[in-house]
């Protein structure tokens, strides 16, 4: 087998990765950065973002502003000493890229433009029109290639840490175009593998979304934290789950159940103004949006369509001129994809899977408890995005967290030896038999069926609402097809680009990551930010102030423990949206 | 086994095979024609250092119906060549801006349209009066 | 039974393939399915064995550029409604190896894109604490149709002279290319000039149009490519007439 050997090891290329590589490029030339990425670089999921990346940048904004807003949108779960390294942290971040040419938005006078987004206060959100997170990762990725020292690899597919002595000392990789494995012996990996909301059938996530480095460090021994925590859009399509942008809702964008009723107002969210109010009705916060959805749905007051519930985002009377003007791609996408205009119907409209608050543990220098693994960006929990992450604090979050991933990588491989022959070729060997057996071995049970009845199980037990009985449901549910994944039969035995491998793996992280997700939300029995518990309505701070903690435990299932959340400055309070929120 | 990438050999009739690059192809072979007849003018000049006979055969030729036909082929691949070139122009110029906004890529067509037709005329008038 | 579409599809497993084949498959109907669906339920339901690219669905991480019907497109973005009735034949990128199915070989692209310095070219580092440069709307407006380029790499798949000229540059490097030039905060035009103004670079290029035609992003490369041949003569000149010009 290869063995590449390389100073510092990163896995994935979306907005995280590549800002943990090139912190490294510039901090220490002569460390040699391995970049490895599943698709190329430009294909990573930070493409899809479209709204903006917060941070401070007006003077009628403070940090303790953005903090604030944060914490309690949070719902009191972020680690308030990350967050505020988070907030002092983002406007130099976000002042780098434009450094680097990202083609922010501007105002008259020249001066970089921010606009407001849901449950910020003011405004401080950087965008580039309506595709900020192509923007960023195209910077990102173009200024990459001034560095020589990075070293990428497109298109591999990682697979396996590598462990010697209880510290990583790198990982395997499928080489897609080959179908060879390749063994990275590095002294430090930094994982940057984005999130996983292809656990769930309807997601904004695209296809490559599948939790794999979630997987990899809990397979490793890293715990997974806070993984109950899944944020639904409010506004996604149904059948593709296309997102439908918050900003629909900013201009004016009124939803409506099958009665044609402003139903909002029964969730505490009221008053109906006709005309948009700031963290109120339309404008209120994703989970408590997405949760009103699921009441309407059990009353039986959603519209039927052909891909299932939905309700109304009803946007005509903007009318067209302003319509095409502002909400250009809204109208563009409702017309391909569902075969409506809103200029003359409203779009039918349903909760999505859009975001994992939940993920490695870290703490606050990206390290997790694993000496040598490092994690950052959605992949990893560090967390400041607590119990319900705010619109556009993740694309500032990938810069923080990538750029402190690269330099405690840094600091953590000059103080160690790379990792022994005998353990790398060991470890690898061990993980190539693994992969062998699957081509070997005729399986029985069919990949695409075990990943309907995963995301099923997610929708229907792990979804907006959870309770007792569904959560139990679904953790069976799981650990059957957990072992029935053992006996998955890989249908495609060719060895370049061989996709179907690529999905069986995708599968077995996924059904990893879903695990602990259920798991962590039958343990939590309350409800906070996007965990609402039918049977435990209320948060309770006296036992769940608390990041939950799931570990791998050799058996069927997470062990699940508890770590207090750091509180430095903001006791728990009342969320307030609705007429008292503004 | 590994990857051996298959390189598929370019179709002999490529530009047969799709519309767009069959009028592609269709514009640069205009160059022909607008080189023929650039030629048949230079054949003129050497005509009238001739003499006047000289001259007067070669109007005759001109104006034979072989003449005709093939002045007419001319100009039917010189007016393809020119709408299809300032179907392009707006590309081949840096954006103009006026207030800030780019000229919109028909009124740049346009405006050479009508200058084609002023020019046209302006030479129709000196040659005719 | 309900109404079925036939898809052709473009079939090369260099394991066991001496060259590439068709293969039918004749799947459901649906109005709001578009092409990359299709492909996935073909790869869940009828032949796990498929190879493809494709993620966002959106038209905007540029993975799943293929021939539809001899047209580039992206799967994610091309509806089998507008091939109602007809046979829908899907090939892998034109003018790229294929690796295997509609996979192709983008190696290509990359290496070039990155010849041209593709990122901002400053004469000095500016200190964070001296904070964002300015730039006016308008100087933004002046690149930014260039910055929208998603490397679906199309355009590639539409030129002849990518397909006749190996060594060429290509439109969308060479739009990025001069998306940095356009740039007010950029100095690196020169940097780039080298491979730009020479032969491979704009010169190869004969103003077809097509990469224009078909680009899904309307980056208009072939404007990049004609705009970047005016200041290459501009250079060209410069570098004869003027004393002190190099060369
Ligand atoms: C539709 C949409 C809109 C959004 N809008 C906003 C917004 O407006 N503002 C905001 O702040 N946030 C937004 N978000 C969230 C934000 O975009 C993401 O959280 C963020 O981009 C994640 O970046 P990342 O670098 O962590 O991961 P990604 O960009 O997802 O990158 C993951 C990388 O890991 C690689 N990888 C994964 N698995 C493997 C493996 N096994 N082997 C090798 N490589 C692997 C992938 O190839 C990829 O390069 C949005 C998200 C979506 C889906
Ligand atoms: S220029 Fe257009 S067609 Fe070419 S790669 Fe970029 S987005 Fe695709």
């Amino acid at each position: 087998m290869d063995v590449i050997d390389t100073d510092i090891a990163i896995v994935g290329a979306g907005g995280a990765g590549l800002r943990a590589a090139i912190e490294v490029a510039e901090q220490d030339p002569s460390l040699k950065i391995a970049l490895i990425s599943k698709v190329f670089p430009m294909r990573s999921h930070t493409v899809a973002a479209e709204g903006g990346a917060a941070g401070v940048a007006k003077p009628n904004d403070s940090f303790d502003l953005h903090f604030n807003d944060t914490v309690s949108g949070g719902d009191w779960l972020c680690d308030q000493d990350a967050v505020d390294l988070f907030v002092r942290t983002a406007p130099e971040e976000l002042t780098r890229m434009e450094h680097w040419g990202c083609p922010w938005s501007r105002e008259a006078n020249g001066q970089v433009a921010v606009r407001p987004f849901g449950g910020m206060k003011t405004e401080r959100t950087w965008y580039a029109a309506d595709k900020t997170g192509f923007h960023m990762l195209h910077t990102l990725f173009q200024t990459s290639l001034k560095y020589p020292s990075i070293t990428r690899f497109d298109e591999f597919y990682s697979t396996e840490l590598l462990i010697e002595e209880k510290r990583c000392i790198g990982l395997v990789a499928i080489e897609l175009r080959s179908g060879k494995l390749v063994a990275f012996r590095a002294k430090a990996v930094i994982l940057a593998t984005g999130g996983a909301g292809r656990v769930f059938p309807f997601t904004t996530n695209g296809a490559i979304k599948t939790g794999d480095g979630m997987a990899m460090a809990y397979r490793a021994g890293v715990p997974l934290k806070d993984m109950e925590f899944v944020q639904y859009h409010p506004t996604g399509l149904p059948g593709t789950g296309i997102l439908i942008t918050e900003g629909a809702r900013g201009e004016g964008g009124l939803l409506t159940n099958s009665d044609g009723y402003r139903y909002l107002q029964d969730y505490g969210l009221g008053p109906p103004d006709p005309w948009p109010r700031n963290k109120a009705m339309e404008l209120g916060p994703r989970d408590r949006l997405s949760q009103a959805f699921w009441h309407e749905q059990q009353k039986g007051r959603t519209v039927k369509t052909p891909f299932g519930d939905a309700v109304n985002l009803d946007i005509r009377h903007l009318g067209e001129k302003k319509i095409d003007e502002r909400l250009p791609m809204v109208r563009e996408l409702a017309i391909s994809y569902v075969g409506v205009d809103p200029v003359t119907a409203p779009i039918p409209v349903r909760p999505v899977v859009h975001y994992t608050m939940g993920g490695i543990d870290t703490d606050i220098d990206a390290a997790t408890p694993l000496p040598g693994l490092f994690a950052a960006g959605e992949c990893a929990c560090v967390s400041i995005n607590g119990a319900n992450r705010l619109g556009s604090n993740s694309l500032a979050e990938i810069l923080v967290f990538g750029a402190r991933a690269g330099r405690s990588a840094i600091a953590f491989a000059k103080t160690v030896p790379p990792g022994s022959d005998r353990a790398t070729k060991a470890k690898a060997e061990a993980a190539q038999a693994k992969i062998r057996a699957l081509f070997l071995n005729d399986g029985t049970e069919s990949a695409p069926a075990l990943r309907r009845a995963m995301n099923e199980t997610m929708e229907s037990g792990v979804g907006i609402f959870r309770s007792e009985e569904s959560l139990r449901q679904s953790c069976a549910v799981l650990a059957d097809l957990r072992t029935r994944f053992n006996q998955v039969r890989l249908e495609d035995r060719s060895n370049v680009f061989n996709t179907d491998l690529v999905q069986v793996l995708e599968l077995g992280a996924m059904l990893d990551v879903a695990q602990t997700m259920a798991e962590a939300a039958l343990n939590r029995t309350e409800s906070r930010g996007s965990h609402q518990r039918l049977d435990y309505p209320k948060r309770d701070d006296e036992a769940f102030l608390t990041h939950s903690i799931s570990s791998y435990s050799g058996g069927d299932r997470p062990a699940i423990g508890a770590r207090n959340v750091v509180i430095t400055r903001s006791r728990p309070g009342e969320r307030i949206y609705g007429g008292g929120g503004s | 086994m590994t990857r051996r990438p298959y390189v598929r050999p370019l179709h002999p009739h490529w530009w047969l095979r799709d519309r767009r690059q069959f009028l592609y192809i269709l514009r640069e072979s205009t160059s022909v024609f607008v080189g023929l007849y650039s030629a048949i003018l230079m054949n003129g000049l050497i005509r009238l250092s001739q003499g006047r006979e000289a001259w007067q055969s070669y109007l005759d030729a001109l104006s034979s119906p072989l003449g005709v036909t093939v002045q007419l082929i001319c100009l039917a691949f010189a007016a393809f060549h020119a709408v299809t070139w300032f179907g392009v122009t707006p590309k081949a110029m840096p954006p103009i801006l006026i207030k800030g906004e780019p000229i919109p890529a028909c009124t740049i067509i346009r405006g050479h349209f009508i200058l084609w037709a002023i020019l046209s005329l302006a030479v129709l008038i000196v040659l005719g009066g | 039974m309900s109404e079925t579409i036939t898809i052709r599809v473009l079939r090369y497993d260099p394991d066991k393939d001496a060259e590439p084949r068709f293969d039918d498959f004749i799947v459901p109907y649906r109005d709001e399915w578009v092409v990359l669906d299709v492909l996935a339920y073909i790869k869940e339901a009828l032949d796990p064995s498929l190879a493809y690219r494709g993620s966002c669905h959106m038209a905007v991480c540029g993975s799943c550029g293929m021939m539809v019907n001899r047209q580039p497109k992206l799967a994610c973005h091309c509806f089998i409604r507008d091939y109602r009735g007809q046979l829908v034949t899907v090939e892998p990128l034109d003018h790229f190896p294929i690796e295997r199915d509609l996979i192709v070989d983008q190696d290509g692209f990359i290496e070039k894109l990155s010849s041209l310095y593709p990122y901002l070219v400053t004469e000095h580092d500016k200190p964070l604490s001296e904070g964002t440069n300015l730039q006016t709307p308008a100087q933004l407006a002046a690149f930014r149709p260039f910055t929208q380029c998603i490397n679906c790499l199309l355009c590639y798949a539409a030129c002849p002279q990518v397909a006749l000229n190996e060594g060429f540059t290509g439109p969308a490097a060479l739009a990025i290319a001069h998306r940095y030039n356009r740039d007010s905060r950029d100095s690196g035009e020169e940097l780039r000039s080298e491979i730009t103004d020479s032969h491979h670079g704009v010169w190869d290029c004969t103003f077809v149009g097509a990469c224009s035609e078909v680009c899904p992003k309307n980056v208009d490369p072939a404007a990049a490519i004609q705009q970047t041949k005016i200041s290459a003569s501009f250079r060209w000149l410069k570098a004869r007439l003027l004393p002190g010009g190099t060369s």
